[in-house]
């Protein structure tokens, strides 16, 4: 490699590097400066296409953003968190006005309702944020309400930073989003280098075509804690891979198990991505304590530590105030029922997959692989609101099943690599395992036992995006010498046009 | 002897050096030349693709987005939620000419398949079906158009089978008036159905107007938002092209 492919150093090395420099601040800017310029390129990439897609996307149509921001509010205004019990709240009147002069309940989930066309309009808008009415509402936060506070306390500071004016307060939170977008896209990009040291241009366009993905630049660009859940789940596959490449040290096991921490700290849907990641240190754990002995378990027991504590302190927290102990995730125990569990395995199994005889059809005439995850994955923005026609879905799948061909050559040409990289795969596969597992339990307790709507949504599946950086990176290693230049820089044109061809389709929906 | 042996020894070593020297320009020459390789293929690939996307984008802006020719009644109970298969119709509707798609308000988190019939009489006019693939609040069916608009129309909705609920969002109306299931009872109400077709204008056409609504709505309005949101495109195409070409090998 000619270039500094890859020059973020080990944990020890970085270490050095501090000592020598004599500073903690050094040490960082030398770990920052030894960042390749292409990881800064997406980085910058995945920021730009968030933002102009904060810009395109009309205030609070990103979705349940509402919701999320009246959490944020709820901090801000009333200093506590959104947790009064009362499954029916309100959001503050001044929202209330907002979402009313934007004429939201007539354009969230109504295709054919648009946003504000009249100068008219704009100024009732106008004069209904500035109305000064009341930022407190009932103290909840409709489907926000059971996240965790981390992300909306990172959100209170462009709050406070426009307080008083409900629509800059949404912008520069949005903005946050984005820089979310921009994290997630420079951990994959580091990831990929790692995974695939002597395929750096292949890696760098994988790490290319995820910052051009419009679903996370959608996402990126709105108020919703799922945005602040990618870069962790990004960092933490990072983490994994150097690990399992280089040693799991001291300083790496804590920063791992401070991403554990940070990401119980985001969103609840992190439960399924812990899974993985504590699978991950086991097996690492094991490694270790073969090569070593025992005094190597020191720095997993320590992940795994620093990992659990924000979930040991709120189980502590409830258990003191007579709550539930694990909050919201304490239903699910019922799922693990003896005579409930054959059921959710199976409807988890259909939710992706196929059924196979003798399951109960819980998804009659619903190919929920091609219908939901794929289709929805090609284009689903707004507040599920805006979809392309079934015919743009169907071509989509000529790309995806070239980029799946190339990908599965790559497997079957490189088997013996991956057979030697089989603990470090598995703990991969463990996350996905982890994260599929998870919504599939969540919706059927909302489906099935609550009969309210399943949970098919493939921006859940976001977080696992460095892996589809890595589909992509291998899709394009599949072209070998001759066509690796080709089918990379077709995968980039490919998803620069699904960008702009999702784009166009949000403004004819919002605008047209 | 030895001074020649020497020589000769010295002069085999140049040789060495020299064919090394020679093969390693030969790589280095192969390497550049199979990266200026790369780099035109890199090149050409990002040229052609680009072209293909504006003119793609050009296309589809020539089309005109559809219009509504026929609104429905404003939805403001639900008539029924399905869960398993079900079907319904509704007299006296008016069919417009040159209907292309026919949108119904009926709300599901995951689709059901959509089968549609219009009647005149016991004559079908027109039909379209629509997959499972679909959420949210209405869903669209396309239907073959018809050149001219019939009244008294009877239009049919088979939906299933599917396990979610399925809710059919309609008014209220007299019993007479309301949809009939196929054993012969009544839903409470009638279903809202809105007709389209073809727009006149395309979208080339309503591009300024759409720039106009897409400065509105926000704390700071403007058509320059526009022009913002245009440079941002540029500027993430430039870079994902110029970094794609930068980092080859």
């Amino acid at each position: 490699m000619s270039r500094p492919a890859f020059a973020v150093r080990s944990p020890i090395a970085r270490a050095r590097v501090g000592r020598a420099g004599g500073t903690r601040s050094k040490s960082r800017a030398a770990v920052l400066r030894q960042i390749p310029t292409a990881a800064w390129i997406c980085a910058l990439v995945a920021l730009l296409n968030a933002v102009t897609w904060s810009l395109i996307v009309p205030p609070f149509e990103g979705k349940d953003e509402s919701d999320h921001f009246a959490y944020v509010e709820q901090i801000v205004e009333n200093g506590s968190l959104p947790e009064n019990g009362q499954p029916n709240g309100t959001y503050s009147l001044q929202e209330d006005l907002v979402l009313e002069g934007l004429h939201a309940g007539a354009v969230i989930h109504s295709p054919q309702g648009t946003s504000l066309s009249t100068e008219a309009e704009q100024r009732a808008l106008i004069k209904d944020n500035d109305a000064g009415a009341s930022r407190r509402g009932s103290g909840e936060a409709g489907i926000a309400t059971a996240e965790p506070p981390l992300y909306y306390a990172i959100e209170a500071i462009p709050y406070l930073l426009a307080r008083g004016n409900i629509l800059v307060e949404l912008q520069l939170m949005r903005l946050v989003g984005a820089l979310f977008g921009a994290i997630t896209a420079l951990c994959t990009f580091l990831f990929l280098r790692e995974i695939l040291p002597r395929s750096p241009w292949a890696a760098t366009v994988g790490a290319l075509c995820v910052a051009l993905e419009p679903l996370l630049a959608f996402m990126s660009g709105s108020v919703n804690p799922d945005s602040m859940l990618y870069p962790v789940a990004g960092a933490m596959f990072l983490c994994l891979a150097r690990a399992f490449r280089r040693s799991l040290t001291l300083r790496l096991s804590v920063v791992f198990g401070v991403l554990i921490a940070v990401g119980f700290l985001t969103k609840v849907n992190f439960i399924g991505l812990a899974f993985g990641a504590y699978f991950g240190l086991a097996v690492l754990a094991l490694r270790e304590v073969r090569a070593t002995g025992r005094r190597a378990l020191c720095a997993p027991l320590l992940a795994a530590a620093v990992g659990v504590s924000p979930v040991a302190v709120y189980a502590l927290r409830n258990l003191l105030s007579s709550h539930h102990t694990l909050g919201i995730v304490s239903a699910g125990g019922s799922l693990l029922a003896p005579g409930e569990i054959v059921n959710v395995l199976s409807y988890i199994w259909q939710f992706y997959l196929p059924r196979v005889p003798g399951m109960t059809h819980y998804f009659q005439g619903v190919a929920t692989y091609k219908d939901i995850w794929f289709d929805r994955s090609v284009g689903l923005y707004g507040w599920m609101d805006t979809m392309f026609s079934p015919w743009v879905d169907n071509v989509a799948l000529i790309p995806a099943a070239a980029v799946a061909l190339l990908f599965g050559r790559e497997l079957v040409a490189r088997r013996g690599v991956l057979r030697a990289r089989l603990p470090e795969l598995s703990a991969y596969m463990a996350i996905v395992l982890g994260l599929l597992v998870l919504i599939g339990a969540s919706s059927y307790d909302s489906d099935v036992l609550q009969r309210s709507p399943a949970f098919g949504e493939p921006r859940y599946l976001l977080p696992l995006l460095p892996l589809l950086g890595g589909v992509f990176a291998l899709a394009i290693r599949a072209g070998g010498r001759r066509w690796a230049p080709a089918i990379g820089a077709s995968l980039v044109v490919l998803l620069f046009g699904y960008d702009i061809v999702s784009q166009l389709q949000v403004i004819a929906r919002y605008y047209g | 002897m030895r001074p020649q042996s020497n020589l000769a020894a010295v002069g085999r070593s140049h040789g060495s050096i020299n064919e090394h020297r020679e093969d390693g320009g030969i790589e280095a020459l192969e390497a550049a030349s199979e990266r200026m390789r790369a780099v035109r293929v890199v090149q050409v690939t990002l040229a052609v693709g680009v072209a293909l996307l504006i003119g793609v984008i050009a296309y589809t802006l020539s089309r005109s987005p559809p219009r509504v020719l026929r609104a429905g009644v404003a939805p403001n109970v639900v008539l029924s939620p399905l869960a398993g298969s079900g079907a319904a119709c509704q007299i006296d509707e008016v069919l417009p000419a040159h209907t292309s798609a026919i949108r119904l308000s009926i709300v599901a988190y995951i689709g059901a398949r959509i089968r549609l019939t219009a009647y005149s009489g016991s004559q079908l006019l027109t039909g379209g079906s629509r997959g499972p693939d679909w959420t949210g609040t209405s869903v669209t069916v396309p239907v073959k158009p018809l050149s001219r608009t019939v009244s008294n129309v009877r239009l049919c909705v088979d939906i299933g089978p599917n396990s979610e609920y399925v809710y059919l969002f309609g008014r209220e109306t007299p019993p007479a008036e309301a949809m009939v299931v196929p054993t012969g009872g009544r839903l409470s109400g009638r279903l809202d159905i809105s007709y389209l077709g073809a727009g006149r204008r395309s979208w080339w056409s309503r591009a300024l107007e759409v720039a106009r609504h897409m400065g509105l709505g926000r704390a700071f309005s403007g058509t320059w938002i526009v022009l913002l949101i245009a440079t941002l495109v540029g500027v993430v195409g430039i870079l994902a092209g110029r970094l794609t070409l930068r980092e080859l090998p």
